[in-house]
């Protein structure tokens, strides 16, 4: 598993590309912001991190494993002994070791532009929460790329998915005036719960960081077991 | 008769596979001896690939058992498919490390470099393997199926798309894997170079196995000069 972690770190890093939009896009967002509406700057600080995550986490990663499916490579693993779950788990930590180095830079980033106070603190209950949060959607992206049959599919099914998950959440704005509807959405949104964590995380609210950090163990378990249960290894 | 006190490796009885309504493999039977060179033959679409594909435990039989000398077969098979898919963003040697990872070798950079020199890829071993030349990711292949010294190595269409020095390289590899011990299955329609290496031939048309002998019998039973006639006279 060590090896397959290592091997797949090495590779993702040297994917600058990726990488590039992971870092460029929230780092114009915070210097943007920071520009047009300073009064606003320090409160989407959170969202934007959660936003960078999730994008690496699902989006990029959903692509790459459609890709390697294609290839044909996953028929490779099946015929060899290496279990399936730990391939999964191996790669899928590489990938969130990556996400959480890059909230880190965009935290780094705007503590910076916005001249916020840091503390160790955020550090230490920011990162299991993108920890499990990085990694359920890594897991998630497994499964929509098993669904789809090429990239335009895979593009149309993620934004169908993440816009929503996006927009009904207090990432960027509040939803105590949203629909009931919307609220009710938000409350079964994982991605609601990682920004809750993220912000209880700058805000050491012990309280709603534990309940995130449960809400996202259980989502992890499950997109996990739903990742495992529907991989194809080819397309036929 | 020849073989008789050979070992049975492999032995696949009444296998059958069907997509949609067209069956692919038609109740056939399949038995690998420890230390033959067996040829699969057959046009395109006659069922070989799909064959290989039950044998390796990476496509489900519709009906039929298959049997292995041991109970950890992916261990001890080697597998070479037909597309030779290779990890995108991943080198020769990571590609290497990585598939050694998947059958629970670790190599130290020595053993990689030997490998890679023994097939004369050493000079490529930095090189992103999905940008080697077809003959390169032949040989590449190779030594990711022969990484875990297996006991059995199954290719399918080893030198298929190679110039005749890549395919008489690959039909020395094959020779060297016998006389090393290890039992090679392999796929082709190249009657010339099953002639050179097979100990034993199996004709496949449209899913059914036509003939199975050694090619000095088949030609005597079919009164055939050269295998290549056998060929076309059971496809036809």
């Amino acid at each position: 598993m060590k090896a397959v972690f290592v091997l797949n770190l090495k590779s993702s890093i040297k994917d600058m590309y990726l990488l590039f939009w992971s870092i460029l896009m929230p780092f114009a967002a915070i210097i943007a912001l920071r520009i047009f509406l300073p009064s606003y700057a320090r409160d989407y600080v959170e969202g934007i991190i959660a936003v960078s995550v999730f994008f690496y986490s699902f989006m990029t990663t959903a692509f790459i494993a459609l890709s390697q499916r294609k290839r044909g490579v996953y028929n490779l693993l099946h015929a060899t002994p290496m279990p399936l779950w730990k391939y999964i788990i191996s790669i899928s930590s590489s990938w969130a070791l990556i996400a959480i180095t890059l909230s880190y830079i965009v935290l780094l980033f705007a503590i910076v532009i916005n001249q916020l106070n840091f503390s160790f603190n955020i550090l230490l209950y920011m990162t299991p929460i993108i920890l499990i949060a990085s990694l359920s959607f890594v897991f998630f992206s497994f499964f929509i790329s098993s669904l789809v049959k090429n990239e335009g599919h895979l593009s149309m099914t993620a934004n169908v998915l993440m816009i929503p998950m996006l927009l009904c959440s207090n990432a960027f704005f509040t939803m105590e005036k949203a629909p009931n509807i919307i609220q009710y959405i938000s409350q079964v949104n994982p991605f609601e719960w990682f920004v809750n964590g993220i912000k209880s995380a700058f805000q050491t609210n012990f309280s709603t960081w534990g309940e995130s950090f449960l809400l996202l163990l259980g989502c992890l378990a499950l997109t996990l077991i739903i990742s495992l249960k529907t991989f194809k290894y080819n397309d036929q | 008769m020849r073989g008789e006190n050979m070992k049975q490796l492999i032995s696949a009885c009444q296998l059958m596979k069907s997509y949609k309504t067209r069956c692919v493999v038609d109740h056939i039977d399949v038995d690998i001896k420890e230390g033959e060179i067996v040829a699969l033959v057959g046009t395109n679409g006659a069922g070989k690939t799909t064959t290989i594909g039950m044998l390796l435990g990476i496509i489900p039989q519709d009906s039929g058992t298959i049997e292995y000398w041991t109970s950890d077969y992916k261990k001890e098979i080697g597998t070479q498919l037909q597309s030779t898919p290779f990890f995108e963003g991943y080198s020769v040697e990571d590609n290497v490390k990585l598939f050694a990872a998947f059958y629970g070798i670790s190599l130290t950079k020595n053993e990689i470099d030997e490998k890679l020199a023994a097939f004369d890829l050493l000079q490529v071993k930095k090189a992103p393997a999905i940008k080697l030349s077809l003959g390169q990711q032949k040989r590449l292949a190779i030594i990711v199926t022969t990484l875990h010294n297996p006991k059995l190595v199954i290719l399918d269409e080893p030198s298929a798309g190679l110039d005749p020095r890549g395919q008489r390289e690959i039909q020395k590899i094959i020779k060297r894997l016998k006389g090393s011990g290890v039992t090679v299955l392999f796929s082709s329609h190249d009657m010339l170079e099953v002639m050179n290496v097979a100990d034993r031939v199996m004709v496949m048309h449209r899913g059914k196995i036509m003939a199975n002998g050694s090619p000095d019998s088949l030609m005597e039973y079919y009164q055939i000069q050269n295998l290549e006639e056998l060929f076309f006279e059971l496809t036809k």
